[in-house]
């Protein structure tokens, strides 16, 4: 399921961020509405105490002015004033106290009402006031006020009666305004005040323009009931304002209302400073929490980042990370745990890579020996895998040899090159001593090379070799004297089968020189034929850049091509002229013949067929089964060309050599009908190069008929002398030989005849015809000393005697030259007598 | 533990802020810088309006220094606190006797107040002579139209005769007590603010104040011209208006740092320009 990548800080903060916003949206309105309720009531109960205030402070101004009456009407010169109806009196009196007693009127007025004197503008002089209810009330010896409407203004008016003896003379009215009174009470409260008589506005702290705003009057006659108070508010949006209206009560009496004006513009600042507070705060707790949240959750994404981050690096290949967390919680002991399991990582990892090094040099050595054919070779191959594995300083290797004793072939190598020799040869030492004592790794301790181990390389049951290294320091570990072990054993194993290979190749090479040896015994001519052939297809070869395989497999078939002959009569081989057709089909069954033996060999080259092919002609007319151009084995064609090439530059007893041109010639001339023409045309090219070296060529096939006869020549001379021996004994044969020799001396022949042997010193340097000459020289010379001993009747017999004891080949081979030319018969075609 | 200061820091730091913030809307008193510095001043009644000025001004200027002004005591009571310790500084509104110069006091002349004469605007009076005036005081003249004015008794208010203004009347005008006796009809009152209301207040009255007073406080009093001199702070200053008293503080010789302070912004240039600003003749 594919889920979106979140980091560990967004899920913790976000979280919290949304139940910080939650919260805030649910309980923040709640609070402020709670709080502005509060706000409200707040408002609404200090109106109400200021309602309160009010008609405290009403009723203490009312006290204060009925005292202020009582205290100017008890004074005696005040009564007497009045008793005297002296004006000025009374004004001397009253006017200083009028200040002192802060009030801003005052009158007297006798019993009748009718005023006397008075000053700040209360009543005038002479004016009555026996109307007045509070007039009433005083003369009757009551201290009362009330608000009255004077010249001045609305007043509170306090009455006090004056006395004499007589008793009450008159009144005293003080008078205080009103307005200042609102005023006062307006700084105190900070409310506004307007006070309603009879319904009517009287006095206000308003200015004229609020009042038309405030439309109080349509707001005072919406409370019906005067002795309930009622909180509202006016209907100007821009300025609204919050009252009550309060009776005013004076002595139980409801003689009026006010109505305190607050404006509403500092509550509802004050409730929007609220909102705005507690939004303010709910957004700053939101980022605050967001913060400190984030930091808290950094603290534990961090280090857990940090985990990762060493995962990552260690995943990358760097298994040397570690964490640095140290935090002593859940996240501590995972990095702890983290750490040590990246050190035990590392240090398999170390192990393993160091396995995989051993492993590596280990089949580096071992494919290194496979390619191997050589112990030279081998031995190199081993030295440096083995220093290199050993952290050795120097190293000796020794392998035994089939004797047992010393080690050959032998190598050694040392990682500083002075005294290496000497090295070895105190490794060498060690070494030989261990060969024989055992079979195990020894060690050793040298002052000079430090630590030995001697390694035998063990094959089986037997040691094959022995194997020294030494160090100064450390000590070899078993880890490494193991490794060095296997190391060995997979040497001995290769030279076993270097050794095995070695001796197998050369079994089969001599196998094959065997089998050429044959056929040639049985054909003298064929003799170094093959060899040659196989030059001249090697010659060809090499200009068609044929590979190893193919060369080994033409020169193995070059040796072997004629065995075949081996099942042909020797007549037929070398006798001189033509061939009945018999004889002819005979001849050419050699090649399947020679295919058969061979067929049974198991050579590693395909040889059969390039033999049984060998006579093939290029355009299909050869045998044995008339294969024509690329039907014909490759190798075939090539040895084709060189066997034709070889025999016509040899002498053959029924003809002569020809010259290489003529060879050569005869060859083009046959191109495109018995030879590839293609092959000609490099081996002409070939030839005509090496010009100098088949030169030598023609010499070398004399140098087989010089063989061939000098070969008879020694057989029947050797057989003469045998069959005299015979008859005349061993005194009279040593004179014959004598008489011989002496012979020989006189004439400058090197010929020596001694215990029935032959020794002809060949001189390379006659010809053929001119050896001729000198070997029948040689045997007529002989013939003829037999022959004054015995006759030459029993000369002759002896002769008979001895040429029946010779080969066909042989046979034919004197009497083609003839060698012994007194006694030749004649043949038929066949050369049977 | 990093986290753990760390939260609290921030913790701290939000409340603060939302302190601030919520603070911001409240009304803040600009609370003084250092110690605040009490000076107790009492005295004359007549120097009061003068002196309120100079230390509400000088208040505002530094506002380290608060001027508590004790209940009148006139110059008496304020020469005799400043004496006893009672008072850092005491106002007075005339020479000093000679046996309060004895008291070891420094006393500084801040101003010649001016004594203005003046009635009810009903007596439509502008001027009058001090030869009137004398006789208006003594009882002799007991009507308005006898001066030139309309027909209406006149109403003497007058001051207690050890009010340093009634000296000052007498000083200059009336002549002293074994000589002048004030009239039996006039009222009389304890306190200048008495006067200025009932000269307010009662028609067809005369009287006498503190001229810096009826300025100061544009009190709108109809203030006549005395011998045509007319009562104003040039005239007194080019001395054509004789009647003057002396407006001035008594100080112990050791006086603090403070009052020295104050007493220094007083006589100084912008206490005069003050002064003169506001209806009082600065002392020369």
């Amino acid at each position: 399921m594919y889920q979106k990548r979140v980091p560990l800080a967004y899920k913790i903060i976000i979280p919290f961020a949304l139940l910080n916003i939650v919260v805030a949206s649910i309980a923040g309105p709640i609070a402020r509405n709670w709080i502005a309720g509060k706000i409200e009531q707040a408002a609404n109960q200090h109106m109400r105490d200021g309602a309160l205030a009010v008609q405290d402070f009403f009723w203490e101004k009312e006290r204060e002015v009925r005292l202020r009456s009582q205290a100017m009407a008890d004074r005696k010169e005040v009564s007497a004033a009045l008793a005297a109806g002296d004006p000025h009196r009374l004004l001397r009196e009253l006017l200083p106290i009028k200040a002192s007693f802060s009030v801003d009127s005052f009158a007297v007025a006798d019993r009748n009402g009718r005023v006397l004197e008075g000053n700040g503008g209360l009543l005038n002089n002479q004016a009555t006031i026996s109307e007045w209810s509070l007039f009433k009330q005083g003369v009757v010896e009551m201290n009362s006020a009330n608000l009255v409407e004077t010249k001045r203004g609305l007043q509170l008016v306090g009455i006090n009666p004056v006395r004499s003896a007589q008793g009450v003379i008159g009144v005293v009215l003080v008078g205080i305004d009103v307005n200042p009174i609102l005023k006062e009470i307006k700084e105190d409260l900070h409310y506004d005040l307007a006070l309603f008589l009879d319904g009517k506005l009287a006095a206000s702290t308003l200015t004229n323009e609020q009042v038309r705003a405030i439309n109080v009057d349509r707001a005072v006659g919406r409370v019906a009931d005067a002795d309930k108070d009622e909180i509202t508010t006016t209907d100007d949006p821009g300025n609204p304002q919050r009252m009550i209206l309060v009776p005013l009560k004076l002595h139980g009496e409801v003689i009026g209302s006010f109505v305190l004006l607050s404006s509403d513009i500092e509550v509802n600042a004050a409730k929007r400073d609220v909102v705005t507070n507690t939004i303010l705060l709910n957004t700053l707790v939101v980022i605050v929490m967001g913060l400190i949240g984030y930091v808290i959750s950094k603290r534990l994404s961090n280090p857990l980042e940090k985990v990762a981050d060493a995962a990552r690096a260690i995943a990358s290949g760097n298994l040397s990370e570690r964490v640095a967390v140290q935090s002593a919680d859940e996240i501590g002991d995972l990095a702890e745990i983290f750490n040590k399991m990246a050190d035990s990582l590392e240090q398999r990892a170390e192990e393993l890579t160091h396995r995989i090094n051993e492993l590596s040099v280990l089949h580096d050595v071992s494919a290194a020996f496979g390619r191997t054919s050589n112990l030279e070779q081998l031995m190199d191959a081993l030295i440096a895998p083995a220093l290199e594995l050993s952290k050795a300083e120097a190293c000796y290797i020794g392998l035994a040899n089939d004797g047992g004793i010393g080690l050959l072939p032998e190598t050694w190598r040392a990682l500083n090159h002075v005294d290496s020799e000497e090295r070895a040869a105190v490794l060498r030492d060690l070494a030989v001593a261990d060969l024989e004592k055992s079979s195990a790794p020894v060690m050793h301790d040298d002052p000079n090379l430090g630590h030995v181990a001697c390694i035998p390389l063990r094959l089986g049951d037997s040691t094959n070799g022995i194997m020294a290294v030494s160090r100064k320091n450390p000590g070899f570990s078993r880890g490494e004297i193991r490794l060095l072990s296997t190391l060995g054993g997979e040497a001995a194993v290769a030279v076993e089968k270097v050794r095995l290979f070695n001796g197998l190749r050369e079994s089969s090479v001599n196998t094959v020189k065997a089998l050429a040896n044959a056929v040639e015994a049985k054909d003298p001519y064929t003799r170094g034929h093959s060899e040659q052939v196989a030059r001249y297809s090697m010659l060809l070869a090499g200009e068609l850049g044929l590979s190893e395989l193919q060369k080994q497999s033409l020169e193995t078939a070059a040796y072997l091509h004629d065995i075949g002959k081996i099942g042909v009569s020797d007549d037929i081989l070398v006798k001189p002229g033509t061939l009945s057709k018999e004889e002819q089909s005979a001849i050419q069954q050699h090649t399947l013949v020679g295919a058969n033996i061979l067929s049974a060999a198991p050579f590693p080259w395909p040889i059969t067929p390039v033999v049984r092919h060998h006579h093939e002609r290029y355009d299909g007319k050869g045998y044995p089964a008339g294969l024509s151009k690329g039907e014909i084995p490759l190798t075939s064609r090539i040895l084709a060309i060189a066997d034709a090439f070889d025999a016509m530059i040899s002498d053959r007893p029924y003809r002569r050599a020809r010259s290489v041109d003529e060879a050569l010639a005869e060859l083009q001339r046959c191109a495109g009908t018995q030879f590839d023409p293609y092959l000609i045309g490099l081996f002409v090219r070939a030839v005509k190069g090496k010009k100098e070296a088949v030169a030598g060529t023609p010499s070398a096939s004399v140098d087989l008929r010089k063989r061939w006869v000098r070969s008879t020549v020694v057989k029947i001379g050797e057989l003469l002398i045998e069959g005299y021996g015979e008859l005349a004994g061993p005194r009279v044969t040593g004179s014959l030989e004598a008489r011989l020799n002496e012979f020989m001396v006189n004439a400058g022949i090197d010929v020596l005849v001694a215990g029935g042997r032959l020794e002809i010193g060949f001189d390379d340097n006659l010809d053929f015809r001119q050896e001729i000459e000198v070997f029948r020289e040689v045997l007529r010379t002989e013939v003829d000393l037999i022959s004054s001993v015995t006759g030459r009747q029993v000369a002759e017999k002896l002769y008979r005697t001895a040429y029946d004891s010779l080969t066909d080949a042989e046979r034919r081979v004197l009497d083609f030259y003839p060698l012994v030319p007194q006694f030749k018969q004649p043949t038929d075609r066949f050369g049977k007598q | 533990m990093r986290l753990l200061r760390l939260i609290t820091v921030s913790v701290v730091m939000a409340i603060t802020i939302i302190g601030l913030a919520g603070c911001a809307k409240t009304k803040t008193e600009v609370s003084p810088a250092g110690k605040v510095t009490k000076l107790r001043i009492s005295g004359s009644g007549t120097a009061y309006p003068l002196i309120k000025i100079l230390a509400d001004d000088y208040h505002r200027r530094n506002p380290e220094v608060e001027f508590f002004f004790l209940p009148s005591v006139h110059s008496k009571g304020g020469i005799e606190g400043a004496a006893n310790g009672t008072l850092d500084i005491g106002m007075v509104s005339r020479e000093l006797t000679q046996k309060e110069k004895e008291l070891g006091l420094t006393y500084t002349l801040l101003s010649d107040d001016g004594l203005a004469v003046a009635t009810h605007p009903d007596t439509r009076i502008t001027s009058l002579s001090k030869d009137v005036l004398k006789r208006i005081y003594s009882g002799e003249v007991s009507n308005w139209k006898e001066v030139g004015g309309p027909d209406g008794a006149i109403i003497v208010l007058d001051r207690n005769e050890d009010e340093s203004a009634k000296m000052i009347l007498r000083k200059y005008i009336l002549g002293s007590p074994e000589f002048f006796k004030t009239t039996d009809r006039a009222v009389i009152l304890y306190y200048e603010k008495d006067m200025i209301t009932s000269l307010k207040d009662t028609p067809s009255s005369i009287g006498y104040l503190s001229l810096g007073s009826a300025v100061s406080q544009k009190l709108g009093l109809n203030l006549v011209a005395v011998d045509g001199v007319a009562p104003s702070v040039q005239n007194i200053m080019d001395a054509k208006y004789p009647i003057i008293r002396p407006l001035g503080i008594v100080t112990k010789e050791k006086v603090s740092d403070a009052a020295r302070s104050f007493i220094d912004f007083a006589t100084a240039k912008e206490g005069r320009e003050l002064m003169l600003r506001n209806g009082f003749a600065p002392a020369k």
